[in-house]
């Protein structure tokens, strides 16, 4: 959702006005972000599947959700890739939820409403 | 980029994170998840803090909510903006005023039902009954409600940025003259 989102807005933003360096800066940074998150989003699911290949009862967590003390090696590190990749996906995700404003803020600078400057484009 | 130009973006990311973490819940990072995952009892020991936890993380995605969303306009009203954009941020706050009202609501309900009984409460909070209309003296219907409004409303209010964003790139002028020149 995220990724496809960005894929139509960075599109409109590109292709109906010729940005300004700082505008195209943002929305390059954004870009970044949204591959990131779309890219552990993939890379997540895919850790899932196998997990779920490789231990068909699920991993052995406690309560808290953390992977138990008598876990096997291959266990821990199902968990630790999975746990990472999750980390990253939220990270990602949340860079790009929080690089927005900067966009819209650079697109507020350049705001311009009104006849005239529509007559100027 | 300026010091206030560098507040006023954070501040606006802080409030859309705060908006997207009401509309899709509480991230749970640490967890790996699975069918393994465990059992009731050693849950109902840590509910408690767990509860705790969840009401403060609550009223502080509400609190980055209202700060967020308060600032933003505060800058978007610092242009003069053209009717449509008006309307699409009157619209937000209407939603976002609704999204904070609602998860106060709901974050009081649970505090009251926590406190008329906190055993009943861990399990209805822990399985919520698909009906909704379970426990602590009828509040978890409400706040069951309360709870489906403020995710509703948190949204609608991601949906409407938008609105505003592409109403604002209608009016993106970066460089009028050199625009205007080139036509001929």
């Amino acid at each position: 959702m995220l990724a496809g989102g960005w894929l139509i807005e960075q599109h409109t933003l590109r292709t109906q006005r010729h940005l300004d360096q700082a505008t195209d800066d943002a929305v390059s940074l954004k870009d970044l972000a949204v591959i990131g998150s779309a890219l552990t989003n993939i890379a997540t699911i895919a850790a899932g599947q196998l997990v779920k290949r490789e231990f068909p009862q699920g991993l052995p967590l406690d309560a808290e959700g953390n992977l138990t003390s008598d876990a096997s090696r291959r266990g821990k590190r199902y968990y630790r890739c999975l746990t990472v990749m999750k980390m990253l996906n939220r990270a990602f995700a949340a860079g790009a939820i929080g690089l927005t404003p900067r966009v819209n803020f650079n697109i507020l600078r350049d705001y311009r409403p009104g006849t005239i400057f529509r007559l100027f484009t | 980029m300026t010091i206030m130009t560098i507040v006023q973006t954070t501040a606006a990311s802080i409030g859309r994170l705060g908006l997207a973490a009401a509309a899709f819940g509480r991230p749970t990072v640490g967890r790996a998840g699975g069918p393994g995952a465990g059992g009731r009892s050693a849950e109902t020991a840590t509910g408690a803090r767990l509860s705790m936890s969840d009401s403060l993380y609550e009223l502080l995605v509400n609190a980055a909510i209202a700060t967020g969303w308060l600032s933003e306009r505060r800058t978007l009203y610092g242009r003069s903006l053209g009717k449509d954009a008006k309307v699409m941020v009157t619209a937000k706050d209407v939603l976002v005023a609704a999204t904070v009202v609602t998860g106060a609501a709901a974050l009081v309900g649970k505090v009251a039902a926590r406190r008329e009984s906190p055993a009943d409460w861990l399990v209805s909070e822990e399985e919520p009954s698909p009906d909704g209309a379970v426990d602590a003296g009828g509040d978890g219907g409400y706040v069951q409600t309360m709870t489906k409004l403020n995710r509703t409303f948190a949204l609608l209010g991601v949906a409407a940025t938008p609105f505003i964003n592409f109403a604002l790139f209608d009016s993106y002028h970066p460089h009028p003259l050199r625009s205007f020149f080139s036509l001929w």
